[in-house]
């Protein structure tokens, strides 16, 4: 799940921040210049698409997109497991 | 007239329009019904019914709670209200109008919210077609072309479109001579900063490309304001409606902006618009060093703008009032429509961490736990920062960002598209300062736009500009590491260079070698003028040298400090002198302080021998023996010390030491060296040009710094000091007695006692008068200016600056000043006003007052924590400063203004007070749980309060007691308040402002019922209270302190009484008598004790 949501990720991210191609998974988040409208964004098309509900805080924290990807994997298991 | 026109101009008339088949129902005062409008409304009845038919067909949405916020922002009863959220554009260029018009057209037809009719209960949509697109051509070609477009400007730029209107945009042309000007004007109740773009991008594309059809909207405002809607009950808004209620309270308060004019007092605010244009170049590097270090660019952008906010609040934490471009992410179009989706969002900004780039982080970490707590809207988040007893938090600052909108073209390029945009201008209900962000032509374009005259001349034009310098220091990575920037104007840093350039040689010499040489080389001149006789230089150098000389036949004094225990006389002077010649410190102990008050500042002061007056010497504390007490006479003679060769390094030793009130409850002793002193005496001596034909006025305590000048001032320069007689210290017709017989030249004192001098009579041969220690009231600045061939001056400055290391002049105050100003430094000295943060502040923007130079004082007298905490090394100034707990702000022209105190110490008649000092002393008693202390207005000024929780029980009158047998008379409050609790803030801490307002309101002693004050005498006595401390006394029972009487005014009332009743009481007595009541009654005594007498 996790390399799929990654490339999910990526491919989203490259959208809402208009770049040219999608980001490595190496990238970090902090580094994207994603703006508080992109980030909303982000987080609701998270919940409509993968049915995971992560905070504003959680998702801008700035780390590499593969780890976010890692992390919101887990948080969808353990809501899917709830 | 259009339809919508017609019905706005009857809806403003107060009427109400409604169909009733195929009539037209009129409601309202028939009698403002003009035939014009009867007319207007025949001829155009067919589309007005047509329009209220489709009005009333219309289903209704219901306002968002923000459109409900600009309806109520359009009252005019609430401060800086009465206007409407609303933007003012004017472009130049050329357009065809018609084509145009049908661009406009589209885009209403378009967006429905451009087609919404509302009012307080809600808006209705109109169908596509009704809502005609209109542009009204004026042709002002000819010489009248620059006055319309003038007119249309005013006219348009603060207009509050009536809600009856729809569209609520307007666009009107104007031909001239110059060309066509475009002037568009928007309001915030349908479009919010990103539909702006929105509605420009539409209007350009359809004007540019009539043929192009662009894809339909899967949605409008109206569908996607449903869901805006507050949801009261779900699980995430009782959440997010719990966070706010618990992170309200802890949020700072708005940013603390200088202001020139009081909000609430600006009836018809107008915006003035500051822009700062940032070259692509720099946008493209800050984005980068944003990226860099972990923040988009909009939050850098905020937090570069908090950074800027924060030097200009003076360093203060804050919460800034962000928006949130709130649209629901229901619809992949919802970006795409035109409508008001903004949200407020308050996010904290505070200064606790070392860099920009930490604090960036905090920012955008406070913006994001922010925006995770959306699900209440933004007003039910503003409502939740009420405060107890304060109202709700306004936060009248805010920033709005509206770059990397997820709409291509959804910029502020959309704006340049249209024209070349001449003039913009935003107004918001309520908000002071609003910042607004967009990109246009890959650069930035930030609009600032201030409430005209709020702020002080030149602050938002420097802000701005310190704004736009940031960024392009931020667009270096690097520089976000970065603690403090470079952010002052040139101006402001030139202007301070200047008026701290004070450098000049000081003489080196140790404070008495001038005296000393006078005494050598003019023996017979007169030194000292007492009320028993004159002094020569000589006699007093040989009385000087014979306390020298016991003093050292006890041993090396060199940096002793040797107490001088006295009341007014010459003996002071010989006493001063002595220890100095000696090679020590003197250190003034007024006689009259209580008894344990003396014993512990000797000590503290760790005095080995004390000098005394004959009357002083019972006032020796029963420790110190009496062999190490040398009682000063006119019998001491000896031949006069020499003036030896001085080195640089004997100047820093101490000359003297001055113990003030302190805040853990002991004194603190400030050590002032001879370099301090020499500094001092050098510089007041040659600006005034003081020489030996002059005469000084030594009304100042000895233990007051004022006395140094008065001694060394004279004495240094060959003049004479006169002294007044200890009993004659409060009596100002004795005051101008003597001075008047001793020629005086020179007045130096606190403001109050040169007032009085000016009451009794102004000596014909004064030309000097110095006023300090508090501030000087504008009626006496005029007075003493106002007298011919007088030099009048205001000085300034602690004890640890040396007496004064600021002054301005009195005379010729500009006709427009309310205060006279604090002013600049003196020889030698500088001045800095530091934020919280140790940096500079701003123009106008009050922080406290640092000295630098040759008056800062060495430190407290053995107290090694004290001074570190007061005297400290400044890295980036480069300088030692003494911090001086005085607020001021810097005026453009380099003048210093004096606001107040930071801390819990102020003046009473020069005399600073500690009100912690009192707190800790109270708290000391038995039966005291909590003490606070404060000061509460009065009429005369600051007057000293008390409350406290006591366990036991305790009058007032002991408590007065217990503080004066350790306190001076002056630091003893007059009011005493027993509370069951002290009121507590939300904090937890003492509510102060509360305590302040509940002891303001005057008491009667002992609780005597009030009564207006009868008879003859109480009735005079009443109007002499009422004069002099400028309220109107109307009860016999209330205390004189309760007034906001003061010792000076107990001064003056005491005259007067001598004057009208010819009687005398002392002022001591008349503490004691402190009623009308009491008072009248001790005067019928004393008459009755006379008579028998007689």
């Amino acid at each position: 799940m996790t390399d799929t949501l990654t490339t999910w990720l990526a491919g989203t991210i490259a959208t809402l921040a208009k770049l040219d191609a999608p980001p490595a998974a190496e990238t970090r988040i902090g580094a994207l210049g994603l703006s508080s409208l992109a980030t909303v964004t982000l987080q609701f098309q998270l919940q409509r698409e993968w049915d995971i509900a992560v905070s504003l805080i959680d998702l801008a924290r700035d780390r590499p997109i593969g780890e976010l990807a890692a992390d919101l994997a887990a948080l969808g298991q353990k809501e899917g497991a709830a | 007239m259009t339809t919508p026109a017609i019905l706005e101009t009857v809806e403003r008339l107060g009427f109400t329009l409604r169909s009733d088949g195929d009539a037209i129902r009129i409601e309202g005062p028939k009698d403002r019904l003009t035939p014009d409008i009867v007319s207007e409304l025949k001829i155009g009845k067919p589309q007005i019914l047509a329009w209220l038919r489709d009005l009333a067909d219309a289903e209704q949405v219901p306002l968002t709670d923000m459109q409900t916020a600009y309806l109520l922002g359009r009252e005019e009863a609430l401060e800086l209200g009465g206007v409407s959220s609303h933007v003012f554009h004017e472009f130049e260029g050329d357009w065809d109008i018609p084509r145009l018009e049908a661009a406009f057209q589209r885009v209403i037809d378009r967006h429905d919210a451009l087609r919404m009719r509302i009012a307080g209960d809600g808006a209705r949509v109109l169908p596509r077609g009704r809502v005609r697109a209109q542009i009204p051509v004026i042709d002002a070609r000819g010489a009248e072309g620059e006055a319309r477009r003038a007119a249309i400007r005013e006219g348009m730029s603060h207009q509050v479109m009536h809600t009856a209107r729809v569209p609520l945009v307007e666009m009107r042309a104007l031909r001239t001579d110059r060309g066509m000007s475009l002037f568009v004007s928007h309001d915030g109740l349908v479009i919010d900063g990103l539909s702006m773009c929105l509605f420009f991008r539409e209007l350009v594309t359809f004007y540019r490309t009539p043929a192009v059809d662009l894809p339909p909207l899967g949605t409008g405002f109206a569908e996607l304001s449903r869901e805006m809607l507050p949801a009261a009950d779900t699980l995430p808004a009782i959440r997010a409606r719990q966070y706010w209620q618990e992170a309200a309270p802890k949020l700072p308060p708005a940013p603390a902006l200088p202001l020139a004019a009081d909000p609430a007092r600006i009836d018809r605010p107008a915006s003035e618009r500051h822009t700062i244009r940032v070259a692509p170049a720099i946008w493209a590097a800050f984005r980068a060093a944003a990226a860099e270090v972990g923040l988009s660019p909009s939050a850098a952008l905020g937090a570069a703008f908090c950074e800027v906010l924060s030097l200009w609040s003076g360093g203060a934490d804050f919460t800034l009032n962000t928006t949130f471009a709130n649209r629901p992410p229901v619809h992949p179009d919802a970006f795409a429509v035109i409508g008001n989706f903004t949200q407020p969002l308050p996010v904290p900004f505070r200064h606790g961490a070392r860099t920009a780039r930490e604090r960036g982080l905090a920012f955008r970490e406070a913006l994001m736990t922010g925006l995770d707590h959306r699900s209440i809207s933004g007003v039910e988040i503003l409502q939740t920062l009420a405060r107890p007893g304060e109202g709700t938090l306004r936060l009248p600052v805010t920033f709005n960002c509206a770059i990397d909108a997820p709409v291509d073209g959804a910029c502020g390029s959309a704006l340049a598209a249209l024209g070349e945009r001449v003039f913009a201008v935003s107004q918001t209900p309520q908000v002071w300062l609003n910042t607004f962000v967009l990109e246009v032509d890959d650069g930035l374009e930030i609009e600032i736009d201030a409430v005209a005259g709020l702020f002080p001349e030149g602050l938002v034009a420097d802000f701005t500009a310190a704004y736009d310098r940031l960024i392009a220091h931020l667009a270096d990575a690097a520089a976000w590491e970065r603690d403090s920037f470079a952010l002052l104007p040139e101006r402001s840093v030139a202007t301070r260079a200047r008026v701290n350039d004070t450098q000049a040689d000081i003489p080196l010499a140790l404070v008495q070698d001038a005296f000393l040489a006078r005494a050598a080389e003019t023996p017979d001149a007169v030194a000292l003028i007492t009320a028993e006789g004159e002094i020569t230089y000589g006699t007093l150098a040989r009385r000087a040298s014979a306390i020298a000389a016991w003093l050292a036949g006890r041993g090396d004094q060199s940096g002793k400090l040797v107490g001088v225990l006295m009341e007014k006389g010459w003996e002071q002077v010989a006493a001063a002198l002595g220890i100095l010649i000696a090679g020590g410190a003197y250190l003034p102990v007024a006689a009259d302080l209580p008894p344990a008050r003396i014993a512990e500042i000797l000590v503290s002061a760790e005095a080995e021998f004390l000098l005394v007056q004959q009357q002083t010497a019972r006032h020796v504390p029963p420790g110190f023996a009496q062999d190490r007490c040398l009682t000063v006479t006119g019998a001491l003679d000896a031949t006069p010390a020499a003036v030896p060769e001085r080195r640089a390094e004997e100047q820093d030793a101490l000359a003297y030491v001055l113990f003030t009130s302190g805040s853990t409850g002991k004194p603190k002793g400030v050590m002032v060296t001879h370099r301090n002193a020499v500094n001092l005496v050098a510089d007041i001596n040659a600006r005034f040009a003081i020489g030996p034909d002059d005469r000084l006025f030594g009304i100042s305590a000895f233990n007051f710094d004022l006395s140094v000048w008065d001694i060394f001032g004279a004495l240094s320069a060959g003049a004479a000091l006169v002294l007044p007689r200890e009993a004659d210290r409060l009596s100002p017709e004795a005051w101008a007695a003597q001075a008047g017989g001793a020629g005086v030249t020179a007045w130096n004192s606190v403001p109050a006692v040169a007032g009085m001098l000016l009451d009794a009579g102004l000596p014909p041969t004064l030309r000097l008068v110095l006023m300090s220690g508090d501030k000087v009231p504008m009626d006496l600045a005029l007075a003493l200016d106002a007298v011919e061939g007088l030099t009048v001056m205001s000085l300034g400055g602690p004890t640890e600056t040396t007496v004064w290391n600021v002054l301005h002049p009195v005379n010729g105050l500009r006709p427009e000043a309310v205060r006279v100003p604090y002013g600049g430094p003196n020889r030698n000295n500088r001045l800095y006003v530091l934020d919280a943060h140790g940096r500079r502040c701003p123009d106008w923007v009050a922080g406290e007052l640092h000295a630098a130079g040759a008056g800062v004082a060495k430190g407290y007298w053995k107290d090694p924590e004290r001074t570190r905490a007061s005297f400290f090394w400044h890295e980036a100034l480069g300088e030692r400063l003494y911090a001086t707990g005085d607020v001021c702000f810097w005026r453009p022209d380099g003048v210093l203004e004096i606001l107040g105190r930071t801390d819990f110490q102020f003046k009473i008649n020069g005399l600073r007070v500690e009100l912690s000092e009192i707190e800790t002393r109270l708290a000391a008693h038995p039966a005291v749980e909590q003490a606070v202390a404060c000061a509460v207005p009065g009429a005369n000024g600051a007057r000293l309060a008390c409350a406290y929780v006591a366990s036991g029980g305790v009058s007032d009158q002991e408590l007065a007691a217990y503080l004066g047998e350790s306190l001076p008379d002056y630091m003893v409050p007059g009011h005493f308040e027993a509370m069951e609790a002290l009121p507590l803030t939300a904090n937890g801490k003492v509510d102060r402002k509360t305590l302040i307002a509940a002891l303001s309101v005057p008491n009667s002693v002992s609780g005597a019922t009030s009564r207006p004050p009868q008879g003859d005498v109480e009735q005079a006595l009443a109007a002499i209270w009422s004069d002099i401390l400028k309220t109107d006394i109307r009860d016999a029972t209330l205390d004189f302190a309760a007034f906001g009487g003061t010792s000076l005014a107990a001064v003056r009332i005491v005259s007067e009484i001598a004057r009208r009743f010819g009687k005398r009481i002392a002022v001591r007595d008349f503490n004691r008598v402190a009623t009308i009541e009491a008072l009248a009654r001790h005067l019928d005594a004393a008459s009755a004790a006379g008579t028998a007498a007689e």
